[in-house]
């Protein structure tokens, strides 16, 4: 080998090493950029809900967050939001299948951060935050409340009358038990069904005005639900600032090693983009449905009974949303035509929404076990294992490719996942049952 | 060449090139916008079509519209065709996340409302496009 040719490749490695310099803590020009996305410090500010002209309303706020917390609303008088959506657990409950009534068919999200998302519900069934709260209000195994059960409360009570009119102004009087039927609501069972059809056309919108209200005040409390710095912004925030040495008290070499197989090989941040680690989309992972796991010994008879109903998700939460009479472009929301367009351009097709469900943020991921939307993965290492085999989709097809991490590197992802947690920046007094003075 | 020296610069040049690969791949995630600027026009067996974002440069993870131009290859803007449009990740194997809808808005323009590119990647954009009994389709390649 000649000189020139030795000359030649020194003068590479050293463009080489140049183009990539490791300028901070092993982290390139690209890497660094890309981590500042990810830090909580370019967090946007919260958009504006054009659906809800109360999202921003502070006394909306603090009635919503005294609705949060009450069990009142609930059929049996023991469920509130709060008992799916628990603080202590980052607003998730720990169950793979959530509790109110009955057992629900998924695990509850968590709900820090969520105003940020376009879509709502795992299978993103409702299109704003308001019109998501109202649905475990009605639901028979959520809260089995129903409209006119809630219009009731907030009319008869003196503290929520209150509340209440001072923020969506004077409440009807539905005093009137012959008019306001008690219970009436179209919950698809057939006494309340014809209770409310009994009422006049007028009067049904009396009563589900205060119910969407309702909504939008929960909504609002939820938008304060704001997740703050955690130690792997901390880490990035000081390597922006180069402050190494500040930098590494935050994060521990294998983090660091998991944080770069995240961004990196393991490809990750594809969907868990940005400060809150979600492009808020629906994709099929493949993640395996309980009905689709049949007995080992079948008897034919057996078989031909046993039709397991698999979980459609965004498939079927699309048309939901498309017919629900609280989406944005329906008569309760206070959006133009214009503000809706990801109602209006939602993709529809089975073939690309079978089976497909919400990307979660991965704030606080570790306080949110079980994990997926069945709540089927006991704990990090199964959901990282489940990215690294990519078993065949129950249902639909799944949007994975494997990730291929050696046993060591799933192990570092996962340990960088530790460093996702923090506490909120809502101000305490919204993060326990409020005390209200009159 | 000694067969030692063969092994070290074969090394040396594998880190090279493993390392321009790497710092692609990073650039390409470097921001939330696209990545290169990408080729608008393409001509295809019957028509040249151009796209221009009505939002730039293109967004990621944002709904927005193109205008979608088409001339005839001498020229002459193509009126009361009939476009549909699909598209997505191939390496995904996923579609676009959302359902895109064109209407035409005349001199050979058509609006394309509702386009989504969700994530970091390399998307497709397909147009087909039908005048008469003209059939012929087009394809954008985007990468964020």
């Amino acid at each position: 080998m000649k000189l020139t040719i030795k000359l030649i490749y020194f003068v590479i490695m050293i463009i080489s090493f140049s183009v990539e310099a490791t300028e901070n803590a092993g982290w390139s020009k690209g890497e660094l950029a890309l981590l500042r996305l990810q830090s909580i410090s370019n967090l946007p500010v919260l958009p504006a809900d054009p659906t809800n002209k109360y999202a921003d309303n502070p006394d909306a706020a603090k009635l919503g967050q005294k609705l949060f917390f009450d069990t009142r609303f609930s059929s049996n008088g023991k469920v509130a939001c709060v008992s799916c959506h628990q603080v202590k657990k980052a607003f998730t409950d720990g169950l793979a299948k959530s509790k109110g009534i009955a057992q629900t068919s998924r695990t509850a999200p968590t709900v820090i951060g969520v105003a940020y998302s376009p879509w709502f519900f795992w299978d993103g069934r409702s299109d704003s935050l308001w019109s998501q709260a109202l649905a475990p209000l009605e639901s028979g195994v959520e809260h089995g409340a129903n409209r006119s059960q809630i219009a009731k409360i907030i009319y008869n009570d003196s503290k929520y009358r209150k509340m209440y009119e001072e923020v969506f102004g004077a409440l009807p009087d539905i005093s009137d038990k012959k008019r306001f039927i008690e219970n009436a609501a179209p919950l698809g069972i057939r006494k309340s069904d014809d209770d409310w059809y009994a009422m006049t056309a007028v009067d049904r919108k009396i009563i589900t005005r205060i119910y969407v209200n309702i909504g939008k005040a929960i909504a609002a409390y939820e938008r304060l639900l704001i997740p703050g710095p955690a130690r792997f912004d901390k880490y990035v925030d000081a390597l922006s600032k180069n402050e190494i040495k500040q930098a590494s008290t935050f994060l521990s070499a294998d983090e660091i090693a998991g944080l770069k197989l995240f961004n990196g090989k393991a490809m990750c941040v594809t969907c868990h983009q940005g400060p809150l680690f979600t492009h808020h989309g629906f994709h099929n992972t493949g993640v395996p449905d309980p009905a689709s796991i049949r007995p080992k010994i079948t008897l034919k008879f057996m078989a031909k009974k046993a039709k397991p109903s698999l979980d459609e998700g965004r498939f079927k939460g699309i048309l939901i949303a498309l017919k629900s009479e609280f989406n944005c472009l329906g008569e309760y929301s206070d959006a133009k035509n214009e503000d809706c367009a990801e109602l209006k351009f939602a993709n529809k097709k089975r073939d690309e929404t079978l089976g497909a469900f919400k990307v979660p943020t991965l704030r606080n991921i570790t306080q949110t076990a079980p994990y997926m939307h069945a709540g089927n993965l006991k704990n990090l290492a199964e959901v990282l294992q489940h990215y690294n085999l990519v078993p065949r989709a129950p249902i639909g097809h799944t949007d994975l490719l494997p990730i291929k991490l050696s046993d060591k590197e799933l192990k570092q992802v996962e340990k960088f996942l530790h460093s996702l947690s923090s506490p909120l920046v809502t101000a305490p007094e919204f993060l326990l049952a409020p005390v209200v003075k009159l | 060449m000694k067969f030692k020296n063969k092994i070290k610069y074969g090394l040396i040049n594998i880190l090279f090139i493993s390392e321009m690969f790497y710092s692609g791949l990073c650039f390409s995630l470097n921001n939330n916008a696209v990545k290169d600027e990408p080729v608008t026009t393409q001509q295809t067996a019957h028509f040249l079509v151009t796209y221009q974002s009505r939002t730039q440069p293109l967004p990621l993870n944002q709904i927005h519209n193109w205008v979608l131009h088409v001339d005839t290859l001498d020229g002459n803007a193509v009126e009361k065709a009939r476009i549909s449009v699909y598209g997505g990740m191939p390496a995904h194997k996923h579609g676009l996340p959302t359902q895109p809808a064109v209407s035409e808005l005349g001199n050979g323009d058509y609006l394309v409302e509702g386009i989504k590119f969700s994530m970091h990647g390399g998307w497709e954009m397909w147009f087909n496009i039908r005048q008469g009994n003209i059939t012929d389709k087009v394809k954008f390649e985007i990468n964020f």
